[in-house]
């Protein structure tokens, strides 16, 4: 499944990301790569960005970029 | 001789508090990533022999982005003799990249681990000697903002000898293993509910985060004009007795009466006006600070990121948009963290819509007197130059300049943070000091300027008949530009061109000139009219300069200023007219209106004749493309 398919506190492990090349460098760089257990936090109003948690850091992407990552639900 | 150390670490992991403290300087911190973004020099205060540098924070030495091209440039160009490497101990993992990639530089390194403090209390149990031999470097943990700790660090640092060391190339793959071992052996964590979750449950509602948010900005206008109203009103009194006196002393000792004019009436009363203001400017500072400081920044650059992605802008633009709501220069600075070009641009063009500090003191000032003091009126306009934002990135998507690229968004939602007192403090001070020196200098010019060109004129010295002065040339030579707005008084065609310097001027000048408000504003609408072009007219010179700066290019500058003076002139226009309407009827309204359209269309025809801003959508850009 994809990143944004998963509800609010759901954990699950990053499988790939497929983003753009750009944001995925940055987004790796942030602490957001493969093999990472995030949480779903919170959701903006009109469900974009999504609001993820990483280790004890908070970060925020877009709906249409999560839809690009793919993740397994723990 | 002189030793240079260099802070480097993650963004908003501290360095910039370390070195305020370190230095003793005070250069501006907040609570989101991105603050710092150019380095900055400073010389430790126990030893001027060691100058340390501050510099924009980053995760790794890739260069992709502007912060990682100033530390990179840096680092090549005049290497430090000693890498001061902050790491946030709350969020070891991600910092460590960098850590190791700085090791591989070869340049002696040392760690420090800010935020040692709050480890125990938020479940981590950190072993820094283990870490310590795993990297192969001295560690020292720290705490920067209760200054612990922060001596011993720089005693290390002079410590380490300067062992040339090889340069050796990382792989990506290798440090990520190397980052998970030095973690497993070093770190425990034990989880605890977190604070910042549970607020952000409250803050970033689907709901309530949009309305606690505007409710938020609402609360800052009406306690910095009210309050902030009653304490100028103290420092006007007090200037007004001074002035009184000191003429009534300079009258004893025989100055003319007219150099006592010149001191009592333009100057003191000139300048002792826009003082009056300080008490609500610093108030507006004081809650700007807060917000930045909490963490909360990044929280309004979420809930806004959807509406602002749609109208060509990011969620990050809302930083620069909320900070120019103190400062338009401050807020033009911040925009280095938005990632794609078109709209950071859009974001320096758009952000000086804002109401900044010295507009609100406009406002208060003619509501005072034309709207019988009414915060509302502020508010209205704080909320006008919000929809501004949107509508101008509407029209500005529509420039090719302004929408190229891959919009990319990737935001760090930092922990929230209790402000720190003594930099609610150093603020204060700050702001009085450049407050003072701004009216000290160039209201003082402005003032000086206009007491000059109310004397003089084609016949020499006027003899106080300012009928004949040179402003009233001025005044008059330029007020037909603003009649559609209302406005047939030259005064305020003065007052309009002298906020070019600072907005703050538009209340000296109608100070000096001594303008009787009810003969200038024939209907409470054009007195709105005016002040929402004071609102929306391009900005004071110095952010002029901040934005030229920023935006790189002398084309989007240009654009920069003809659209914004075209939409405030636009804005102003519509408002004077519903007034017309409401007081003449609506024919009278109809004919005006479409005669000023006319003109309007006409001349925007005549100005982009044959020019195609590459829309993507006219038939032109259409044949172009095929």
């Amino acid at each position: 499944m994809t990143l944004d398919e998963l509800k609010i506190k759901e954990i699950a492990s990053i499988v790939s990301v497929n983003t753009s090349e750009s944001l995925k460098k940055r987004l790796y760089k942030m602490g957001l790569k493969e093999g990472e257990i995030i949480t779903v936090m919170q959701r903006a109003p009109f469900f974009s960005p999504i609001q993820i948690k990483i280790d004890s850091f908070y970060l925020a992407i877009r709906s249409s970029d999560a839809k690009k990552i793919i993740v397994e639900k723990k | 001789m002189i030793k240079n150390f260099a802070l480097i670490g993650n963004q908003n992991s501290g360095k910039t508090t370390l070195f305020n403290n370190l230095t003793g300087s005070r250069q501006k911190v907040g609570n989101w990533a991105g603050v710092t973004v150019e380095k900055k020099e400073g010389f430790y205060r126990k030893d001027k022999n060691i100058k340390i540098t501050d510099l924009p924070g980053l995760y790794s030495l890739s260069a992709d982005t502007l912060d990682e091209r100033v530390v990179t440039e840096f680092l090549s160009i005049n290497p430090p003799d000693v890498i001061i490497n902050v790491l946030d101990g709350t969020n070891l993992k991600r910092g460590l990249r960098l850590t190791l990639e700085l090791k591989a530089k070869g340049i002696p390194m040392v760690v420090a681990v800010n935020m040692a403090d709050e480890l125990k209390r938020k479940g981590i149990n950190l072993d820094f000697d283990t870490l310590s031999k795993g990297l192969n470097l001295p560690i020292v943990p720290i705490s920067a903002i209760k200054n612990y700790n922060v001596d011993k660090l720089i005693i290390t640092a002079v410590g380490l000898n300067k062992a040339e060391k090889e340069v050796s190339i990382v792989d990506e793959k290798s440090i990520d293993d190397e980052i998970e071992e030095l973690i497993g052996k070093s770190l425990k964590t034990t989880l605890k509910k977190s604070f910042t979750e549970t607020i952000d449950k409250v803050l970033l509602n689907k709901y309530l985060g949009i309305p606690i948010f505007f409710l938020v900005m609402l609360i800052i206008y009406f306690v910095s004009i009210n309050l902030g109203g009653l304490l100028g009103e103290k420092i006007s009194l007090g200037m007004q007795n001074l002035s009184i006196n000191t003429a009534k002393n300079l009258n004893k000792i025989g100055v003319s009466k007219f150099l006592i004019n010149l001191i009592c009436g333009a100057i003191f009363n000139g300048i002792g006006t826009v003082i009056s203001f300080l008490p609500q400017i610093l108030i507006l500072f004081l809650f700007m600070t807060l917000l930045e400081e909490s963490g909360y920044m990044s929280r309004v650059a979420f809930l806004f990121d959807r509406l602002f992605n749609y109208v060509g802008l990011s969620g990050k633009s809302l930083i620069p948009v909320i900070l120019s709501c103190g400062c338009a220069v401050t807020g033009t600075m911040s925009t280095k963290t938005i990632e794609n070009d078109g709209e950071r641009k859009s974001t320096i063009i758009l952000s000086p819509f804002m109401p900044c500090s010295a507009k609100l003191a406009v406002f208060s000032f003619l509501s005072e007197l034309v709207f019988s003091g009414s915060a509302l009126i502020a508010t209205s306009l704080y909320f006008l130059s919000i929809l501004s934002v949107i509508l101008g990135g509407l029209i500005l998507k529509k420039f090719k300049i302004f929408s190229k690229g891959e919009s990319v968004f990737a935001l760090d939602m930092p922990v929230y943070r209790f402000p720190s007192l003594k930099n609610l403090f150093y603020v204060l001070i700050e702001k009085t000091k450049d407050y003072l020196i701004k009216a000290g200098t160039v209201i003082f010019a402005v003032s000086v300027m206009m007491w000059l060109l109310t004397n003089l004129g084609f016949s020499g010295y006027t003899n106080g008949d300012i009928e004949k002065s040179f402003l009233k040339l001025l005044g008059d030579s330029f007020k037909y530009i603003f009649y559609p707005i209302g406005i047939k008084n030259w005064q305020i065609s003065v007052s309009i061109i002298s906020s070019i310097f600072a907005k703050e001027a538009v209340i000296e000048t109608f100070s000096f000139l001594c303008v009787d408000i009810g003969e200038v504003f024939l209907t409470p609408f054009s007195a709105y009219a005016f002040l929402v072009f004071i609102l929306l007219s391009p900005p004071c010179a110095a952010t002029l300069v901040a934005c030229k700066k920023e935006l790189k290019d002398n084309k989007s500058f240009f654009i920069m200023i003809v659209f914004e003076f075209v939409f405030a002139y636009l804005m102003a226009t519509i408002i004077n007219l519903i007034g017309v309407i409401y007081y003449r009827g609506w024919l009278t309204t109809f004919i005006i209106s479409v005669i000023i359209l006319l003109i309007f269309i006409f001349s925007l025809k005549a100005i982009f004749k044959n020019k195609c801003f590459n829309c993507k959508n006219c038939s032109k850009c259409k044949k172009e493309k095929r």
